[in-house]
């Protein structure tokens, strides 16, 4: 006697169609399970067990062959134990009623029979969808994660009992690109995210906000160099306040890794805010980049679509810092182990502070700085040169004085800031429209002398400032790449020396950090 | 039928489990064959098969039903006294197959449900 029924299993952000083949024969009883299960997979004999027997159903005394197809790929976690347990149920006839073929099953048993919520549902739905499956029956409080997926219908189950009444409850899922109007407005009022904190609350510092406006409009890196209480950290918490709302895709591909990590909140579906994320400097290499003997996510795929924020950038481990140098360029990050290769998405803006020296005052007025030359070497050297050659904009956060912090003049509120970013963002996207790129940022070679001309003047200022603040030549291209981003600020066709002067210098700790 | 204790009753089932494989024309080489590493209840051939067979007998379920009583462990003792068994006797050109026959006697109505699962590990 043989049941097929569908599982999934993720493999990086993808999902992939596990079939579940369960196959009763006579003999002693014995309950095997094949096709590389993982632990928690294999554990899950015990409580399909209990599942089926505390359900009302009676387990089969018979050989029981679990087989997980495709073989070849490691099957982790434990929401397997629903389509184990039903396969089971199907090939000794007591769910005849209930078709399995073109569904797919999720869920973690309980030894009580109750079905529970797991991480990585919407992957799998998305992969379910694909492999053309009509449905999905998920666990109650994976509903909402799953009816992200158009054209699929949801199902959910509480209680392995169900199975048998199949008085399920049973609803198409909602579509989330048509539906009538009101329900769309109202959607698009949920999904814009509110923020508590906004850029208006930052006294002064408006040369800072405004590195901060260009490095968000262009996708630049940013490093803010400052003595100890100006507000460094209170401007990068602010950044996501003005990044563009997400669109489909990118909610989605965010929605992907936070799904796998678990970290998804349920009721509110995609993700629409940007993830702004803040590891500590103790950070290890795989907690950075993602890892594990199944690889999860690390800080860099977390923060996909948003900002990767350093704080005290020197504080970092060297060598933590230098494995940013590859996902920084390539957008996405590999991780091989033995058993496979997995591709993370990483698409996010760095923005690092750091204090100038180990006490933090060089170079303010306010107070001595009683470091050693050594020191400050030392601290600074921290920052490798092919690092900082990935960070486009380089700017001080001075203190202020006294006249300064109580007579400051409002700034803009991020309202506003966001409105010039977006208009910098679509000026982009015009021009990029037959590129596989979107930002400013990736420009290079023939692309960046294509789209960034300049004209005869700018040349010999740009000649000028490499030779007196002796500029490599990569450098160079980055400083014609933000003069780009600040034209498409200041809604301009083309880049004028006022925008090649001003992105000069943000390149000002290019040797003397 | 009463029994005097739980050995009687094994040696009865084993008893039953031997008519039975005789009814079958099994040929019975040995019963409650022993060696140093343990015991296997009947030995029993038929058409170049030699079997290895392994008797629960059991008067209810409470105990669970004797499927589960012959777990993985006993499955290695009887395999690794088989295997002794084979070495001593020289079975060169014969296949070997482990069967266990379940006895259930039924106190109420003296009927005896026997039943034999062929090649079961």
């Amino acid at each position: 006697m043989l049941a097929v029924s569908k599982c999934g299993t993720l493999l990086g952000v993808e999902g992939i169609i596990v079939r579940v083949e369960a196959d009763l024969s006579r003999g002693l009883p014995v309950f095997d399970i094949v096709g590389l299960p993982d632990t928690a997979v294999r554990e899950s004999k015990k409580r399909v067990k209990a599942a089926i027997k505390n359900s009302g159903y009676e387990f089969p005394l018979k050989r029981i062959t679990i087989n997980l197809a495709p073989a070849n790929i490691r099957k982790v976690g434990p929401h397997f134990d629903l389509a184990i347990a039903s396969g089971i149920l199907a090939a000794t006839g007591e769910i005849k009623n209930f078709p399995l073929d073109n569904k797919l099953l999720i869920g973690e048993l309980s030894l009580n029979g109750k079905v529970h919520e797991v991480k990585g549902v919407l992957p799998m739905v998305i992969a379910a969808k694909e492999a053309g499956l009509e449905s999905v029956i998920v666990p109650e409080k994976n509903k909402f994660e799953a009816e992200l997926i158009d054209d699929i219908e949801v199902i959910t189950i509480s209680h392995l009992k169900d199975l048998k009444k199949y008085r399920l409850y049973v609803k198409k899922s909602f579509n989330l690109k048509i539906s009538n109007k009101k329900d769309e407005k109202e959607r698009k009022k949920a999904f814009i995210p509110n923020y508590e904190i906004d850029f208006i609350d930052i006294k002064a510092q408006h040369e800072a906000k405004r590195a901060i406006e260009i490095a968000v409009a262009g996708a630049h890196n940013l490093i803010m160099i400052g003595p100890p209480g100006v507000g460094k950290t209170m401007l990068a918490k602010r950044i996501p306040t003005i990044m563009p709302s997400l669109n489909y895709d990118e909610k989605l591909a965010l929605t992907r890794i936070q799904s796998i990590v678990g970290k998804i909140d349920l009721q509110k579906g995609l993700q629409n805010r940007r993830p702004f994320r803040t590891p500590h400097h103790s950070i290890t290499k795989a907690s950075m980049l993602g890892g594990g003997k199944i690889p999860v996510p690390g800080e860099v795929s977390l923060a996909h679509t948003g900002v990767l924020f350093l704080d005290e950038i020197a504080e970092y481990k060297r060598e933590v810092l230098e494995l940013l140098r590859q996902p920084l360029e390539e957008k996405k990050i590999t991780i091989s182990r033995s058993a496979l290769k997995v591709n993370f998405p990483c698409d996010f803006i760095l923005i690092a502070s750091s204090n100038p020296c180990p006490c933090g005052y060089y170079g303010d007025e306010r107070r001595e700085c009683n470091c050693t030359v050594g020191q400050i070497k030392r601290y600074r050297n921290k920052i490798s040169g092919p690092l900082m050659d990935r960070i486009d904009i380089q700017i001080e956060v001075p203190s202020l004085n006294a006249d300064e912090l109580t007579t400051f003049k409002k700034g803009d509120s991020s309202k506003i800031m966001k409105k010039r970013v977006i208009k910098a963002y679509n000026r982009q996207k015009d021009r990029y429209e037959k590129e596989n790129f979107n930002y400013n940022s990736q420009l290079k070679g023939d692309k960046l002398n294509y789209y960034c001309q300049l004209n005869n003047e700018n040349k010999l200022l740009l000649k000028n400032a490499v030779r007196e603040l002796g500029l490599s030549a990569r450098a160079y291209d980055r400083i014609i790449r933000v003069a780009r981003t600040i034209s498409d600020i200041e809604n301009s066709q083309t880049i004028t020396s006022d925008h090649l002067a001003e992105a000069i210098q943000y390149r000002r700790f290019e040797n003397n950090f | 039928m009463k029994f005097k204790n739980k050995k009687e009753f094994g040696s009865w089932g084993e008893k039953k489990a031997v008519e039975y494989l005789l009814e079958r024309e099994y040929k019975i080489l040995f019963k409650n064959y022993r060696n140093k590493l343990g015991e296997i209840d009947i030995i029993a051939s038929k058409d170049r098969f030699l079997l290895f067979i392994e008797v629960k007998s059991r008067k209810n379920n409470s105990f669970g039903p004797p499927q589960t009583a012959v777990n993985y462990k006993k499955q290695m003792k009887i395999k690794k006294v088989a295997k002794y068994f084979i070495m001593e006797n020289n079975y060169k050109n014969y296949q070997f197959r482990f069967d266990v026959i379940f006895i259930l006697y039924s106190q109420f109505n003296d009927l005896v449900n026997i039943r034999h699962l062929k090649n079961s590990f």
